[in-house]
């Protein structure tokens, strides 16, 4: 009895993850995720990073702080009910009724076996009555919100291949046990890893949009605040909330204006060919990096409300966007954000000149 | 003869001043590894969050290491141990269903895992050192948490959970360069003991008066910012996770709760930082009086210790007082005077005096332990990464007997036995046939999976003088992309060199690129061409590698110039006989070899030594490094060549 109390109990305090506004320091790996709340299109966050910098912090941090979302009533895939592709169910019924649902942010342990994350057979209902019932796993749960594997380059293989394919295409489609199905699977990727640990594979590095180098805080002010924090947070975690219960709620209002605005921010061609300058000098492969650098400078554009896109705005993006696309060079030592950089003082530079 | 002889006493007064020293520090660490164990018992009883009882004890198995663990038994009798033996499946770790009782119930029932139901325990690991990677990420992962995430076999849940963890490490450390510790574990334990360096004399001196270690503390000399201090400090030492400083804050607090304060005193912090931080450090506070700031780990190795720890080190010990291991009072107040006028930053100030109340000798031991163990971390300590049976492609099922490690086709048995049902039923009907599904033992069938066999290639670079005059750079660059090639294809790499006397592992097979290309950076040319002990380090690894698992294929670049044998001697004709012996050693053992001429011209010589290896023969009379990386990845993709 008295057990099972205090697990209760553990169980709330460890739900009230450290709140997402009284982070310390750690500005990119925050403003990448919050433009990931803007705008989820934009593919996602890799935090790279040593060990103990706070990136998982950040991430759980995150939940506390999304704004809700309009769901149709009784949907397990927490469908739009504006969406005009939803999940098969969602799709024979004539009028949805909507309702108000927080954001999932839903964890992908590393434990994980495939039948959860893709969903599969319920097992139970298979045995007892010979029904066969689809299960729905993480990756329905995370429609519409986040997924969040901690160690992500520790993940294994069979379940990066899975993630890929969903990531890709928005849609999980289940055809295993038996069982044929698909339901959307639309989600912003987050992974955070220790970079010593294991490399990442180059497709799921691709599969992000933004990443992040998470740097250990290096100002002793810096340090001593983190801590103090940490210390006030771990000694009274509701007083702790409530003292950053201001702060949360006006980031958030901010996030939501933000998510207004983004339709109507413009990326002008003088923008655009910028983005494609960048882009060419550093010879990224492909065009997701263009792509995800022109949504990137809207996102942020949209947060500093501001109605066009300007040169700031994609200085400040091209490493989040681009320094996990370049492609290796092994005989340059130099870190691929530090490449980046290189080369926007360049163009800068020159067009300062012209 | 008088002057030889009062040489020889001179000898053994400073012999036996030797042996009261060295007995000394012995005692010291001993008491150290006492006060870890009373720490660990009150973080493991504290209801703090932020207090996680987790002590990481280097020792190799014997008496001392028992009668440490017996302490630590006798200490923790009020709380369960579990055991964590290295080879524990995820089942058993995390939990999942519990297949034969939901078989025979019908319903899913879920089995807890060791993790989850060692809530309020101890977790003891022992052989810590050897935990696969997998165990080690999910154990990390459940004490930042403070409960399992359940997501398996259909099972969803947070099942909290706050265990202590003491992790046993065997590993010889220095330099056997096989794995150790996972250095995620070691960051989140916040206590750290070594045994390695105590002998059983000086722990039965201790023994005997061993209450007398913590109130052995002299009175509080209270701190007034302690997480100030407590950032300083570990910044000092190169700790730069903000997990150590919350850990050093913990174990200060533990230390004054044992002694029955409330404030913490400069005291508890100081010897927090020898329980807590100095086993880990990563950089010594060369001195107090400098700046801090330098305290980036990578340039630790670079920065040549300035030789000042004389300037550090305390007044001799008085000998006739073994518990002493702290300042005495004089430089206690000379430490406060300092602070009252010069007023230094706290954290600088308990370093000197954290410094001063270590016995002689240690500290340059510590620092000779770190940098021993730095270098063979730039070595990649770290090759770790091993085969779970019950992944890769899905093969389909096997009618199999169920057992531990197996994964049950559900769907499969399902279907087998579908067949049987009425039969069955009617079988049993006259006892209670209120099952509704018959399965049988014979009815299993099991999950089978392809697991795609990892590779490794081994690169044996020649840097000898002969080379190193051509080609080494274009060699290295070569190396390099082959290296970017390795890493897209998720290939583990090794590296040899081989120049001097005699060959070297530069790089345990790895599967990470920084680390792979720093220590090809940093690889020197010059000196003469031992081939043969080249090929044979290159052999060995290629032999571990395939013993774990994976198929090995020997890259092997050279200009084919033996002039060194196996044994360091000279002697042209000797050198290049021991080296074809070796390459045909390779061939019987069948690895896939590639050998790259860097020679200025083709040569027989090396055409010959590609024959006896069964290597695929690449001459590269001038070649770019892009040549060079298309001619391997070529010869990788081809048909591999039939030994013998």
């Amino acid at each position: 009895m008295g057990t099972r109390q205090s697990a209760k109990k553990k169980m709330d305090t460890a739900k009230a993850a450290y709140p997402f506004a009284a982070i310390v320091g750690q500005d990119s790996l925050r403003e990448a995720l919050m433009l990931c709340v803007v705008d989820p299109s934009l593919g996602g966050v890799l935090a790279l990073g040593d060990r103990g910098t706070g990136k998982t912090t950040a991430v759980r941090g995150l939940a506390s702080l999304l704004p809700p979302v309009q769901v149709v009533k009784g949907c397990r895939y927490r469908c739009d009910p504006l969406d005009t592709s939803p999940c098969e169910l969602c799709n024979a019924k004539d009028n949805l009724e909507a309702e108000t649902a927080p954001v999932s942010v839903v964890d992908l342990p590393l434990g994980a076996t495939e039948d959860r994350v893709l969903g599969a057979l319920d097992i139970e209902r298979a045995l007892v009555s010979g029904e066969k019932v689809y299960e729905p796993g993480l990756l329905a749960d995370a429609n519409r919100g986040f997924l969040y594997i901690d160690e992500v380059n520790l993940l294994e293989d069979h379940l990066v291949d899975v993630l890929l394919d969903v990531a890709a295409s928005g849609w999980n489609v289940v055809e295993r046990e038996g069982l044929s199905l698909k339901h959307p699977a639309k989600f912003v990727l987050v992974g955070s890893g220790n970079p010593e640990e294991g490399e990442l594979r180059p497709q799921l590095l691709d599969r992000f949009g933004l990443s992040v180098d998470v740097r250990t805080p290096d100002t002793a002010k810096q340090r001593v605040e983190i801590i103090r924090r940490r210390e006030a947070y771990e000694a009274d975690r509701v007083a702790f909330f409530k003292k950053w219960q201001r702060e949360t709620t006006k980031l958030r209002n901010r996030l939501l204006n933000a998510q207004a605005r983004l339709p109507d921010v413009i990326a002008d061609d003088a923008a655009l060919t910028l983005i494609a300058e960048i882009c060419i000098a550093l010879g990224t492969d492909g065009l997701r990096g263009e792509l995800t650098l022109i949504k990137a400078a809207r996102a942020r554009a949209a947060l500093d409300v501001s109605e066009r896109v300007d040169d700031s705005h994609i200085r400040a993006m091209a490493p989040l966007a681009l320094a996990h696309r370049l492609r290796r060079n092994p005989l340059d030592d130099a870190r691929s954000t530090v490449r980046v950089e290189r080369v926007l003082d360049d163009i800068f530079a020159k067009r300062e000149a012209a | 003869m008088a002057t030889a002889t009062n040489m020889k006493l001179a000898d053994e007064t400073s012999n036996s001043d030797a042996m009261l020293d060295s007995l000394l520090q012995e005692q010291f660490r001993w008491q150290l590894a006492l006060d870890a164990i009373r720490v660990f018992v009150v973080l493991q009883g504290s209801p703090k969050t932020t207090d996680k009882a987790v002590i990481v004890v280097k020792a190799a198995a014997g008496p001392v290491r028992e009668a440490w663990l017996s302490v630590l038994t006798d200490a923790l009798h009020s709380f369960a141990i579990h055991t964590l033996p290295c080879a524990i499946t995820p089942e058993r770790l995390l939990g999942g269903l519990d297949l034969p009782a939901t078989l025979a119930s019908g319903k899913r029932v879920v089995q807890s895992g060791l993790l989850a139901s060692a809530d309020g325990a101890v977790i003891k690991v022992p052989m810590a050192d050897l935990l696969p990677e997998a165990v080690s990420a999910q154990l990390t992962g459940v004490l930042d948490e403070g409960g399992v995430r359940l997501e398996r076999d259909g099972e969803s849940a947070f099942l909290p959970t706050r265990f202590g963890l003491v992790l046993l490490d065997e590993s010889e450390g220095d330099a056997d360069g096989g794995e150790g510790l996972d250095p995620a574990l070691i960051e989140r334990a916040a206590l750290h003991v070594d045994l390695d360096r105590i002998s059983v004399r000086a722990l039965d001196l201790v023994l005997e008066d061993e209450a007398t270690v913590l109130s052995a503390n002299p009175v509080a000399n209270p701190i007034a910012d302690p997480v100030a201090d407590a950032c300083g400090l570990c910044a000092a030492f190169g700790l730069m996770s903000m997990r150590a400083p919350l850990q050093l804050l913990s174990v200060a607090r533990a230390l004054a709760a044992l002694d029955e304060r409330e404030e913490l005193a400069q005291s508890d912090m100081e010897r927090a930082v020898q329980l807590s931080l100095l086993g880990r450090a990563t950089t010594m506070p060369a001195s107090a009086a400098e700046p801090q700031e330098e305290t980036e780990p990578e340039e630790v190795d670079q920065q040549p210790e300035p030789d000042n720890s004389q300037d550090n080190e305390p007044p001799e010990p008085e000998p006739t007082n073994p518990d002493q291991d702290r300042p005495d009072d004089e430089s206690e107040d000379e430490v406060q005077e300092q602070e009252a006028e010069t007023e230094l930053p706290p954290d600088e100030m308990l370093v000197e005096a954290l410094v001063a109340s270590l016995p002689p000798g240690l500290l340059e031991q510590l620092r000779q332990q770190l940098t021993a163990v730095q270098q063979s971390k730039s070595s990649g300590r770290k090759g770790r990464s091993r085969g779970n049976a019950l992944r890769g492609r899905p093969l389909g099922a096997r009618r199999g007997a169920l057992s531990a490690g197996k994964r049950l086709d559900m769907l499969a048995t399902l279907r087998a036995a579908a067949p049987w049902q009425t039969f069955r039923q009617k079988q049993v009907s006259h006892t209670n046939a209120t099952k509704n599904l018959h399965l049988r033992p014979s009815d299993f069938h099991l999950r089978r999976f392809k697991q795609k066999t990892g590779s490794t290639t081994v690169f044996v670079v020649d840097a000898s003088g002969s080379t190193a005059l051509n080609r080494l750079a274009e060699a290295k660059g070569a190396v390099e992309l082959l290296l970017a090639e390795s890493y897209a294809r998720r290939d583990h790499v090794g590296l040899v060199a081989f120049r001097g006397k005699s060959a070297q592992v530069l790089l345990d097979p790895t599967r990470s690129l920084v680390r792979a290309k720093r220590s090809l950076a940093t690889l020197p040319g010059g000196g003469g061409t031992p081939l043969a002990s080249g090929l044979a380090e290159a052999r060995s690894m290629a032999l571990e590698e395939s013993r774990k698992g994976r198929r090995p294929t020997i890259v092997l670049i050279t200009d084919g110039s033996a002039n060194v044998a196996l044994d360091g001697g000279g002697g042209r004709a000797k050198a290049m006989e021991e080296a074809l012996s070796v390459a045909s050693t390779i061939r019987v053992e069948g690895y896939q070899c590639v050998l790259i001429d860097v020679g200025r011209q083709p040569s027989n010589r090396t055409q010959r030594l590609a024959d006896a290896m069964g290597a695929r023969y690449v001459a590269m009379p001038f070649a770019s490094a892009h040549n060079v990386s298309a001619a391997v990845s070529n010869s990788l993709s081809a048909p591999r060549r039939k030994a013998g």
